[in-house]
């Protein structure tokens, strides 16, 4: 056996053969014989970073995924001919061709809908696939495609319904995106159809279609409507220049000015008479008119009833601006421009400082004909009216190029591409670190994905109208009722990712832009050096060109600075991504990994760039239905209704338009203030330090330039959703922290962020709520050690404080100034000061986030998962008077060491001794967790004890942190000891996977070198599985015809980066937790009926709901570590690492070493050629699939078998290991072994649930 | 040995003796032929005629016989040597105390135990320890009372530090602010092909640019290519090797055998620094793509450069790429770009990249 296992060898060619790809081909390249001669072990799919788990990768995925989007595009612009060769070319690549059947159906679903497509043709076609693609079976969605062709053809389909059994009839009737509803009306008049036939979702329109439900919600809306605009009522904040605000506004509140729509009037009226008429007088001070603040109107009222009635109607009238602001968003920005256009040129003559938007109209009227043009020379290439013939060389490489992307450049209107271009490189400008501009590479891969994405958005929506059908009365409760179960539309389209490549991002962004380039031009004035005259010309608004950065040249655009000016000077942006944007209506629920969030942008529960392996993991545990947990804890942070702090955001806006520094408003600079200028003959040092200078306040001018265009996104933004109710979806990281989808304006922010965030939901406060709203004022401005009674008294001391910073926030001298987090500080000031004006403060109703916080939320995790008593106690997780304080805690530690080294006359420790405060060890102790290195800590050190000594004792300042850093490391570990034990397992058992090597995976690595595949993956307690995403990347140069960019490949398979994977586990896993935590708290606070927000360690509710989320956050706590958490880490590894193997080193003289190699001389011998890592591997392979064996005699035959592995068993090689330095270091293989886990301190986690100052 | 005119018989016994054995990256001449034959060519007698008025700053001299025997040659006021590698300063305090015994120093050795990568170094030397006080000459004739020798051959920092002494040259600042001071530098022998190539030779870079616009050089010196069964010179820009008719070294000459170096001879130019900061911004604006054509690669200069420069450039020009360049093409450029109303602002000419950790 031993024998032919070594011919096996002998003969085994480890190479892989190569097969031509599919993933640099256009659509001209491709036929139907491309791939024929694919064999069955090609196809065979391999696994990721465990051959047990359900979760595997084709070898042609990204061939695949590449041919899907072809396809895709292909149908979409009705190329069938040509989609047909690709169907051809996708079958024998895929590993599960039984999946062929959904490639099928998306291409029957539109040629065989098509009105020239004749039953007779779609039944013909069917056969045709079946016998060319044998593995294909057709399924119930084919079924609805042929009922539907039925219908349409005016085929009687009762027939054809009744061949099939009750239950697959109802299956077939759930693919509504095919049938449409309006078809599904039709069929359930038919008296053969019984409410057995129906999908329980659809039970409710069959009762309506028979006549058998009765109406009893009232009808507000009763036809699509178009979205009226509502002006709001910002005169007064007097933005600096309002085209911006007005942009976003347009954006936001639909295109065109129509004024009052029925329905929305027509409640607003029903309250009215409710209210005795107070309401609309109430809200506005010209009744009825166009300016109207949503928020301000439901506060008035009074009865529950009566929010109930207004909610229900702001949600139904807001999901028709939702669908504005999503899908006609990038329209909303060209009207814009070009209203602004048209007046001006009424004016007569643009000027580029009075109107960028009519600038920029005047660059998207210029560009369109381009756009227009080239999307016509990509209709004639696919259909193939090109003659080739005659054609030089360079008109033929540029038809070449043109191939690969025209099928996707003709599928969105060439209108909002032009908008789509010109939005995404302002967006862009000043980020990334160029001034004034952008990287090229970025810029070009954005401009695709944002064609897509509107390519994408627009599918949804010509799905939805089939699914929406306007002859339903009842519209609105049916798209309610809809939106709540797993989205239907987007549901079709995900069962192959058809996402386009990077290449076809490059080379559409690379079109787009050089035409967009060769068009936009501005204004510009000079002076002529020779004559000294000034004159005027023009200049490209776009300037493609290089520059350095750490050596590499890097391409990059540069945006002309008349533009930048307009854009980051006192006026800004026009360029909001409507997609990202605050939702107006609660997001979709997540209901599976690549659904939830925007209505019509497909978003993925995990943020992650480029990991394929990670959305592998997360498609099948989502299918397996083991992240409903983390589903309802996003849902419950995404149903949070907020709006904008109206009070705050004036007193902001005050202080903004002045355009000075105040607070963290950055100022304005416009030049960035340069050192005086040195003679040229200047020493070589002045000028290098002259150099220094330069660069430093051009790099602060573009830093504080680039500041203050964020925060004015920002506040452009809250100014749009002024008065509005908004919500904020969520997804998570590969670890599970949450945050919110829309990038700009989030409650995730800074202070001036989140000072502008308030509950929609008001909640009288009660008499706790008014001692929470005083705890969370104190907390912001800065008394946040103290205990909660003196932080409560703090606040009552200071109450004539707080009522004269709510009157006069602009008093220079106003105490709201002196707080921590002065924008938080004000708006508790506004809320506590109205309260206060009430006769009885507790009946107030309050609408601030009250935030409790963790205490060095990590360390708390750690301390319950190693036990440490006195650690716990630190970090406040036992029950004590007063907030402990780890950080001084510690130091007092460190002052000890010192001490007793000092007696010793330690020169360090002398000098030292009087210097140990609590902030020199701060940010080492916080950093510990998350594995800061030695030499990390020893810099923070350093840092804190620099002011000591003077400029040139740089050297020994380092000695005494490294010194010192040594004894904080010392003292957290002996607080934290149970933790670091934990601490050190964990990285023991990451350095062993990321340096483990496969048995199941060969290739043709023949160099001593073995491969480590293996990425470290756990998964949380609520079944979140974590794939750590570090490989060492590969890069693919792609060629465009601005410049090559180069990328990393995500489908480039690739050796895992051990170090990465090694020192981010430790803190990977702990945040892993601390996610979890805070998604537990949610879902019960959500269930308890809390408006719940969540900054990671950081837990928002009203002041009135914070005794009970308190309660709900020691609950989860203690539920999340009342089970061995690292114990079930273990066994996971356990199973998911079985059967790998480990490289180490032991010494070349040991007794192990000797057997192993002779061994391997053997094997030599008998092989006559070197023996390779891989040819170790193949034969420990071969024993253990005899151990496996059923038989007993092949049983007895692997027993006996000796592999350089097996002869390891017995010994205990992690007492052999030395280090890679070692000159007898010897590399050999063993099975993977994870350490024992280390034993667990006596700390009683129930006690948390006794604790004040665990979060406070 | 001590046949040859310029070896110093007073120490015949330490360059005879065993060749050291660390190098620290650097490459020395280690044969006196191969340095009597370079001291020769260079004729440096006739070009520092005075030398009771003659200093000598010598950088990372090392081993030192070329040092030792240029001195024995021009026999200078002060030689200072400046080293610090630990074994070398060790080599020199020896030598320097033996001719103490022999000579009593005639040779005027300074051992100046510091960095020669510092500036600090050269400040101190003047200024605070006031080892030497070079003379001032004017810039109309090659400054004739100072020399500076350069061993910049480690790969490391070797070729960074030439274009900086070059720069020197246009900034006359560092040594180079008491004249047109000499420069013999020995340098790694890529660095030698590339900043001596003439235009349109495929290794023309944008030192090779600058050396020609501010410097008078020569290639005095090669050594043997590596691989035996290339020509001598092969690398070099042939028309260089035919103009300066370089010495080649055998690789037994050079220590550690088969190191690879040159010898170049730089004399500034006497021409004004003040539109350095234009010319520098052009060369490297136009070499973004240096095989691209001029008509191409204007557009790197600055938006609009292409519309607006290329309508007054000569055709020849526009047609060539950057390598192909020759000087008088480059003025042109530099003229054009110099009356033009629309060029970018200091400001804007500064490559400026602040770190990014953000994706797509």
């Amino acid at each position: 056996m031993y024998k032919s296992f070594l011919d096996d060898l002998k003969s085994k060619s480890f190479d892989k053969k190569k097969h031509p790809n599919a993933y640099s081909k256009s659509f001209a390249d491709i036929d139907d014989q491309s791939f024929d001669r694919i064999t069955d072990e090609d196809r065979k799919e391999v696994s990721w970073s465990s051959q047990y788990d359900p979760v595997t990768r084709s070898p042609f995925a990204k061939d695949v995924i590449h041919l899907h989007s072809l396809l895709d595009a292909l149908l979409a612009s009705k190329n069938f001919d040509r989609a047909e060769r690709i169907l051809g070319a996708i079958y024998p690549l895929l590993s599960n061709p039984e999946s062929f059947i959904f490639t099928l159906n998306e291409y029957l679903k539109l040629w065989a809908l098509e009105d020239t497509t004749t039953l007779d043709d779609v039944e013909a076609s069917l056969s045709k696939f079946t016998t060319k693609f044998p593995a294909t079976r057709l399924n119930d969605r084919t079924y609805a495609i042929l009922l539907t062709k039925y219908m349409s053809t005016n085929t009687p389909y009762i027939d054809y319904i009744s061949k099939f059994t009750v239950q697959k009839t109802r299956q077939i009737f759930t693919h509504i995106d095919i049938i449409g509803t309006e078809g599904l009306m039709e069929i359930f008049k038919h008296p053969e159809i019984s409410e057995s036939h129906v999908p329980n979702d659809f039970i409710h329109l069959f009762k309506q279609v028979r006549g058998e439900l009765v109406q009893d919600v009232p009808q507000y809306f009763t036809q699509d409507l178009q979205a009226p605009t509502i002006e709001k009522d910002s005169e007064d904040l007097k933005p600096v220049d309002s085209f911006g605000l007005k942009i976003i506004r347009h954006t936001l509140l639909g295109l065109k000015e129509e004024t009052g729509s029925g329905e929305f009037e027509a409640i607003l009226k029903d309250l009215e008479k409710d209210l005795n008429g107070h309401l609309l007088h109430n809200a506005s001070e010209t009744p009825m008119s166009s300016k109207r603040d949503y928020f301000q109107l439901y506060k008035t009222l009074k009865t529950q009833e009566q929010k109930d009635k207004f909610n229900e109607a702001l949600d139904l009238f807001n999901e028709a601006r939702q669908r504005q602001l999503e899908i006609r968003g990038v329209d909303g920005a060209k009207e814009k421009w070009k209203h602004e256009f048209e007046e001006m040129q009424k004016r007569g003559g643009i000027s580029l400082n009075k109107g960028l938007n009519a600038q920029l109209f005047k660059w998207y009227s210029e560009f369109l004909p381009y756009v227009e043009e080239e999307i016509k020379q990509c209709q004639n290439i696919l259909l193939g009216t090109i003659d080739k013939e005659g054609l030089s060389a360079e008109e033929l490489k540029v038809i070449k190029e043109r191939e690969f992307y025209a099928p996707y450049l003709v599928l969105v209107p060439p209108q909002k591409m032009c908008v789509v271009t010109i939005l995404e490189l302002l967006k862009l400008t000043s980020t990334g670190g160029i001034d004034n501009g952008m990287r090229a590479a970025r810029a070009l891969i954005s401009v695709g994905k944002a064609i897509e994405l509107e390519y994408r958005s627009q599918a949804l929506v010509n799905t939805e109208k089939k699914v929406y059908s306007k002859k339903l009365k009842t519209t609105n409760q049916w798209k309610k009722l809809l939106r709540k179960k797993k989205n239907v539309i987007l549901d079709s389209t995900t069962n192959q990712p058809n996402d386009w490549s990077y290449t076809v991002y490059a080379k559409i962004g690379a079109v787009l832009v050089s035409l967009l380039k060769h068009v936009a031009k501005v204004p510009v004035k000079g002076i002529d050096p020779t004559t000294g005259k000034s004159i005027t010309g023009s200049q490209p608004a776009i300037h493609h060109t290089y520059k350095y950065s750490n050596g590499q040249k890097l391409g990059v655009f540069i945006i002309h600075k008349e533009v930048v000016k307009q854009l980051a000077g006192k006026s800004f942006s026009n360029c909001v991504q409507p997609q990202l944007l605050p939702m107006l209506v609660p997001p979709r629920p997540w209901n599976s990994y690549n659904d939830g969030g925007y209505l019509f942008s497909q978003t993925q529960l995990v943020r992650i760039k480029d990991s394929v392996e990670t959305s592998a993991y997360l498609k099948a545990a989502s299918e397996m239905g083991n992240l409903d947990e983390i589903y309802q804890g996003l849902n419950v942070l995404g149903n949070t209704a907020w709006t904008v702090n109206r009070r705050v955001l004036d007193v902001i806006t005050k202080h903004w338009n002045t355009g000075k520094e105040f607070l963290d408003i950055p100022p304005i600079i416009e030049e960035p203030n340069l050192p005086k200028a040195i003679p040229l003959d200047a020493e070589p040092n002045e000028k290098f330090e002259y150099q220094k200078k330069v660069r430093q306040a051009i790099n602060d001018a573009a830093s504080a330039k680039s500041q203050r265009c964020d925060t004015n996104y920002k506040l452009e933004i809250a100014r749009g959703f002024l008065g509005e109710k908004l919500f904020f979806p969520h997804n998570v990281d590969f670890r599970g922290r949450a945050y919110p989808l829309s990038p700009h304006f989030n409650h995730l922010g800074n202070d001036l962020t989140r000072s502008l965030f308030l509950f929609w939901e008001g909640k009288e406060i009660g008499e706790n709520g008014l001692r929470w709203l005083k705890i969370h004022l104190a907390n912001v401005f800065g008394i946040d050690k103290a205990p909660l009674a003196k932080r409560v008294e703090f606040v009552n001391e200071n109450l004539e404080n707080i009522f004269q910073s709510a009157q006069n926030p602009y008093d220079p001298q106003a105490w709201w100034l002196k707080g921590e987090k002065p924008w938080q500080v004000l708006s508790v000031c506004f809320e506590l000061n109205e309260a206060y004006k009430m006769s009885d403060p507790t009946k107030f109703v309050s609408h601030i986030p009250v935030h409790q916080d963790g205490t060095c939320n990590g360390l708390q995790h750690y301390a319950a998962l190693g036990g440490d008593i006195e650690g716990a106690r630190q970090v406040n997780l036992l029950p004590a008077d007063k907030p402990q304080d780890v950080y001084s805690f510690v130091a007092s530690l460190v002052q000890k060491r010192i001490d007793s080294e000092a007696e010793e006359g330690n020169k360090y420790a002398l000098f030292l001794q009087d210097k140990i405060t609590r902030k020199v060890v701060k940010q080492t102790v916080m950093t510990n967790v998350y594995g800061v290195t030695f030499v990390g800590a020893a810099a923070q050190i350093k840092k804190q004890l620099d002011h000591h000594f003077t400029k040139d004792m740089e050297e020994d300042v380092v000695d005494y942190a490294r010194y010192l850093t040594l004894h904080v490391f010392a003292s957290v570990r002996e607080l934290f000891e149970g933790a670091h034990h934990i601490q050190d397992w964990l990285g023991e058992s990451a350095k062993r996977i990321s340096k483990s090597v496969r048995i199941d995976y060969e290739d043709s690595q023949v160099a001593n070198k073995p491969n480590h595949l293996s990425s470290v993956i756990w998964t949380t307690p609520l079944g979140l599985p974590c794939v750590q995403p570090y490989r060492v990347a590969k890069n693919q140069l792609i060629k465009t015809n601005l410049q090559d960019i180069s990328i990393s490949d995500p489908f480039g398979t690739s050796q895992v980066d051990a170090r990465k994977q090694q020192a981010a586990f430790p803190p990977n896993f702990v945040h892993s937790l601390d996610a979890t935590h805070m998604l537990m708290t949610s879902r019960s606070c959500g269930e308890k009926g809390l408006s719940f927000a969540a900054v990671h360690d950081s837990y928002w509710t009203h002041a009135s709901d914070v005794d009970i989320m308190n309660a709900e956050i020691r609950n989860q706590f203690v539920n999340l570590h009342k089970s061995n958490l690292i114990n079930q880490v273990r066994d996971e590894f356990e199973k998911r690492y079985k059967d790998c193997l480990q490289v180490i080193l032991i010494p070349g003289d040991h007794e192990l070493a000797k057997k192993i190699k002779d061994i391997r001389r053997n094997i030599v011998k008998s092989l006559g050629r070197a023996l390779t890592v891989a040819d170790e591997i193949y034969l420990e392979k071969k024993r253990l699939q005899l151990l496996g064996s059923s038989d007993p005699s092949v049983v007895q035959t692997g027993k006996e078998m000796i592999t350089t592995v097996s002869i390891t068993e017995g010994y205990n090689v992690e007492e052999l290991t030395v280090s890679s330095a070692s000159s007898k270091a010897f590399q050999i293989l063993v099975p993977l072994k994870f350490p024992e886990v280390p034993e667990r301190g006596d700390l009683d986690v129930e006690l948390v649930k006794e604790s004040d100052y665990f979060f406070s | 040995m001590s046949s040859f005119r310029s070896f110093n018989p007073a120490l015949s016994k330490i360059f005879l003796g065993p060749l050291p054995k660390f190098q620290y990256n650097f490459k020395h001449l280690a044969k006196p032929q191969q340095c009597q034959e370079i001291i020769d060519k260079l004729d440096l007698k006739s070009k520092y005629p005075n030398s009771a008025n003659l200093d000598i700053i010598d950088i990372f001299s090392g081993f030192g016989l070329f040092s030792t025997m240029v001195n024995y040659e021009l026999k200078p006021r002060n030689h200072v040597i400046i080293e610090n590698t630990k074994v070398n300063v060790g080599h020199w305090k020896e030598r320097i105390s033996h001719l103490q015994e022999t000579t009593n120093n005639k040779e005027n050795f300074h051992l100046y135990a510091k960095d020669g990568y510092k500036w600090e170094t050269f400040d101190d030397l003047i200024q605070k320890d006031k080892i030497v006080q070079p003379s001032y000459v004017p810039r109309d004739k090659v400054h004739d009372e100072l020399l500076i020798i350069g061993n910049v051959t480690p790969s490391k920092f070797g070729e960074s530090l030439l274009a900086q002494w070059i720069m020197c040259c246009i900034y006359k600042n560092w040594l180079q602010k008491y004249g047109r001071v000499r420069m013999l530098c020995f340098t790694p022998d890529v660095t030698a092909m590339k900043f001596m190539s003439g235009s349109s030779f495929h290794k023309r870079n944008k030192s090779a640019i600058k050396r020609e616009l501010y410097t008078e050089s020569k290639l005095v010196a090669i050594s043997e290519p590596e691989d035996f069964t290339e020509a001598d010179g092969s690398g070099y820009d042939p028309r260089l090797i035919m103009k300066d008719q370089p010495i080649p070294l055998t690789s037994r000459s050079i220590l550690p055998s088969n190191g690879q170096l040159a010898l170049l001879e730089i004399v500034p130019k006497d021409i004004s620094a003040e539109k350095y900061d234009m010319y520098e911004y052009v060369i490297r604006s136009i070499y973004f793509n240096a095989s691209q054509k001029i008509k191409d690669s204007l557009s790197n200069i600055g938006p609009g450069a292409m519309e607006d420069l290329s309508v007054k450039l000569s055709s020849s020009i526009l047609e060539k790429s950057a390598r192909e360049l020759s000087i008088d093409d480059w003025s042109e450029i530099f003229n054009v770009y110099e009356a033009w109303p629309f060029k970018p602002s200091l400001v804007d000419t500064m490559d400026i990249v602040q770190d990014d950790v953000r994706g797509f």
